[in-house]
């Protein structure tokens, strides 16, 4: 934590260099990459078993969260009992 | 200055609470950090909160780095540490209990249900994430192509993330971004 309150102090006096701007630019374009890879490798599984109902819940995060920067307690107040009631009914049926 | 008015507070208090929601760890927490920091305090603009979030990446350790980088824009070494601490406390204690509880439960079947309706939860959330940093950092076309690329190599090999990252930053250093 010492070492990342250095880097912002450094990034405090040396953020408005150019170089340092494009190059920081340039890791956030690949670490969008890497999040969107990681969202792929953990779907797989739900994907997999046709987990249809979950995929939607999923999906309608990413919507509410992502694209309509909907307030993140409100959304999880909504979909996480949604959520819990899916996987409860599909655990019930395959027991 | 009244306690609602002081970034310290107000920063110390919205991270204690994000950290009771941050299902799927820090990375799933960026579109409610941005949402907070860029949006609704305009503590940062969207390029100071991109930039924070590709040192938090770059940086050996947890990803809730980031949120040390918004607490020294805001309010220098104390906010670092204070949002730090929001951050992680509230969290640790929280699982500190449900893992004595999960303990005890025995054999209850809620413990599996739980954590599988959290599943699509965390991964919807890593998405968001995915989109707003994407809109963040991906002006161009080609710094979108460099985004799609990255994603694809990830997915599909075992590649050094943190070489993708580098590779990413020299793309951006030598202008080509």
């Amino acid at each position: 934590m010492a070492l990342v309150t250095l880097l912002a102090a450094l990034y405090a006096h040396f953020g408005e260099v150019d170089a340092l701007r494009r190059s920081l630019a340039g890791v956030t374009c690949a670490a969008a990459g890497l999040l969107i890879s990681a969202v792929v490798r953990m779907m797989a599984p739900l994907v997999k078993k046709r987990e249809i109902l979950l995929l939607l819940v999923m999906a309608a995060v990413f919507v509410a969260v992502g694209w309509l920067r909907l307030p993140l307690a409100w959304v999880l107040l909504v979909a996480a009992p949604i959520s819990i009631a899916i996987s409860s009914a599909a655990r019930r049926q395959a027991a | 200055m009244s306690s609602d008015q002081d970034p310290l507070f107000s920063l110390i208090s919205t991270f204690a609470l994000l950290s009771l929601f941050a299902i799927g760890g820090a990375n799933a927490a960026v579109p409610e950090m941005h949402r907070i920091a860029v949006d609704v305090h305009h503590w940062m603009t969207e390029k100071q909160f991109a930039d924070a979030f590709a040192i938090s990446q770059l940086s050996p350790g947890p990803n809730v780095l980031i949120v040390t980088l918004i607490g020294y824009a805001v309010a220098g070494v104390a906010g670092a540490l204070g949002a730090t601490l929001a951050m992680c406390v509230p969290t640790a204690v929280l699982a500190y209990f449900v893992s004595r509880r999960l303990a005890r439960s025995g054999a209850s079947r809620w413990p599996a249900v739980i954590r599988a309706a959290l599943v699509p939860l965390s991964i919807g959330l890593m998405a968001a994430s995915g989109l707003v940093v994407a809109q963040a950092a991906d002006k161009t076309w080609l710094a979108a192509l460099v985004t799609v690329i990255v994603a694809i190599v990830a997915a599909t090999t075992r590649f050094n993330p943190l070489w993708l990252l580098l590779i990413g930053g020299a793309l951006g250093f030598a202008g080509v971004i």
